[in-house]
């Protein structure tokens, strides 16, 4: 699903972010990517979704070549993908069923299909009594549900969620993560970048960790902090 | 693209115009002003193009005697006049009848003709000619005749028409070519606006892999839409100032009447809707081009 072998970035500004990573994510599985601000964690999504490309190694998603491909390439990489981020990225302008619907509508989904799916997405995620709601009118939580439904709208092999709990209280991150476990449990592999200790240590998923931009740890069933 | 896709793109550069009306109303003026003046200017040239190109072909010389002369001289003067080889006919127009054209001409305005009489107006030979390209040589020879105090053809007149018509074209070329550059900033600027607004749904779409394409799409179709509406409505403006402007000059039974005719509206509209359509299109997309790719790379 995932395979890195021996990346690293080195910004522009000559700051190394990914210092020679390899790791490997099966189909299925769900993975935690923690460590603190600046250990390389966005930049390695930022890699894996080809919005940066890798100053050495080879990244490969879904069987894609994501280090070599060409630009044209780049859209159906992340057709393969769902992202969820901190700050939901909903368009305001748009109602929740609009919002989902329109990740189904650039890739030229056909309309009956979309009004066949998108009901049933916003269900699967407990918000399908708030179609006609505009993001405005709704809770953090129910604003990520809604981003989280627009995520696997089609359907994605890969699911990637940079901070999804960040903005939201306990028992919302909780709710969330039950979704994620909901989709991961579906086939979808889900890799979830997080500074959320409580969700780490109650799922017990592999947790891999970086420091400095490299993997100091990479457990199967891990905890935030490895002193379980 | 699927067609589903082209619908959802046509939507999409629809509502991005409805979405900022000022700044599409500004881009729309602005194209509006480029192709009526550019318009206007190139209605010019293609009148004076085309009379220059009839006037070339009209094979006569009026020679015009001096206004003293007696009828045995301007006799004479004919004699010599029909001899000249290259002449095919002769006409004389008398005194009476330049006095009777004149009045004619006048219209309306006859009343400047009071207090005079036919002797002012000078006996005239119309010369038809067998080549219109020896006009200036003829016109010489018919000069070389005693009594001959003129001789015009309108070779002289296709020269002029044909300088003027250079000077128009250099000038429609040089005003378009500031105009469209305007426009092209202005519709460049609209369609910015328009990205910066629409940001994160950009963003977006790039997450949920929009090809770029179906990103650009609606921003070029933005600045086509803007650019083919500008097109239309300045064709029917330039047709109307056109119509309006022949009515007058046909009204006014002008004193160029004869020597210089008018393109028909139905020959000058068919020229003007290709011209601007394409024009009106080229500003709009080169418009929209030019301010989307620092915005929209993947």
């Amino acid at each position: 699903m995932i395979e890195m072998n021996n990346v690293t970035k080195v910004y522009n500004n000559g700051a190394m972010a990914i210092d020679n990573i390899s790791l490997k994510v099966h189909p299925g599985e769900f993975v935690f990517l923690i460590g603190p601000s600046g250990s390389g964690k966005s930049t390695m999504i930022k890699i894996l979704m080809r919005e940066e490309k890798v100053t050495n190694g080879d990244v490969f998603v879904n069987g894609r070549d994501v280090s070599s491909m060409f630009r044209s390439e780049i859209p159906y990489l992340r057709r393969s993908m769902g992202v969820v981020f901190q700050d939901f990225r909903l368009l305001e302008k748009k109602t929740l069923y609009d919002n989902v619907a329109f990740a189904m509508e650039i890739i030229g989904a056909y309309k009956r299909e979309i009004k066949k799916r998108v009901p049933v997405v916003l269900k699967m995620v407990g918000l399908g009594d708030k179609k006609d709601c505009y993001p405005g009118q709704l809770s953090g939580g129910e604003q990520q549900r809604a981003a989280l439904a627009r995520a696997i709208v089609n359907k994605p092999q890969l699911l990637i969620a940079d901070e999804p709990t960040g903005n939201l209280d306990p028992e919302t991150s909780s709710h969330i993560m039950t979704l994620l476990e909901e989709i991961n449990a579906g086939g979808t592999t889900i890799l979830v970048a997080t500074h959320d200790i409580n969700m780490v240590n109650k799922m017990e998923k592999r947790v891999i960790e970086l420091s400095c931009g490299r993997i100091v740890r990479d457990d199967m069933r891990g905890h935030y902090r490895n002193e379980a | 693209m699927k067609l589903n896709m082209i619908l959802t793109v046509f939507k999409e550069g629809l509502n991005n115009i409805l979405k900022n009306k000022i700044m599409s109303g500004i881009s729309l003026m602005m194209v509006l002003i480029t192709l009526v003046l550019a318009g206007l200017s190139a209605t010019v040239v293609v009148n004076l193009r085309y009379n220059s190109e009839n006037m070339k072909s009209i094979p006569e010389i009026v020679a015009y005697c001096d206004p003293d002369m007696q009828e045995d001289e301007i006799n004479k003067a004919y004699e010599r006049i029909k001899s000249i080889e290259g002449v095919s006919n002769i006409l004389i127009v008398t005194k009476e009848e330049a006095y009777q054209k004149a009045k004619e001409m006048l219209g309306n305005d006859e009343r400047l003709l009071e207090g005079f009489g036919e002797e002012i107006f000078p006996v005239s030979f119309v010369l038809t000619l067998e080549d219109a390209s020896f006009s200036a040589e003829i016109s010489e020879k018919a000069l070389g005749v005693p009594g001959i105090y003129k001789a015009d053809y309108s070779q002289e007149v296709v020269s002029i028409v044909t300088k003027l018509s250079s000077w128009m074209k250099v000038v429609t070329i040089a005003l378009s070519l500031l105009l469209s550059f305007i426009a092209v900033t202005i519709i460049s600027n609209t369609v910015k606006l328009t990205v910066m607004a629409r940001k994160n749904e950009i963003a977006i779409m790039k997450y949920v892999g929009a090809t770029e394409d179906f990103i650009r799409w609606p921003f070029i179709l933005e600045g086509m839409i803007l650019g083919v509406l500008g097109a239309i409505i300045s064709i029917f403006l330039v047709l109307y100032v056109y119509e309006q402007f022949l009515i007058y000059y046909y009204s006014q039974g002008s004193m160029f009447f004869n020597l210089f005719q008018f393109v028909k509206i139905s020959d000058i509209s068919v020229i003007l809707a290709v011209i601007f359509t394409a024009f009106g299109v080229g500003i709009g997309v080169f418009g929209s081009i030019t301010s989307m790719n620092k915005y929209l790379k993947l």
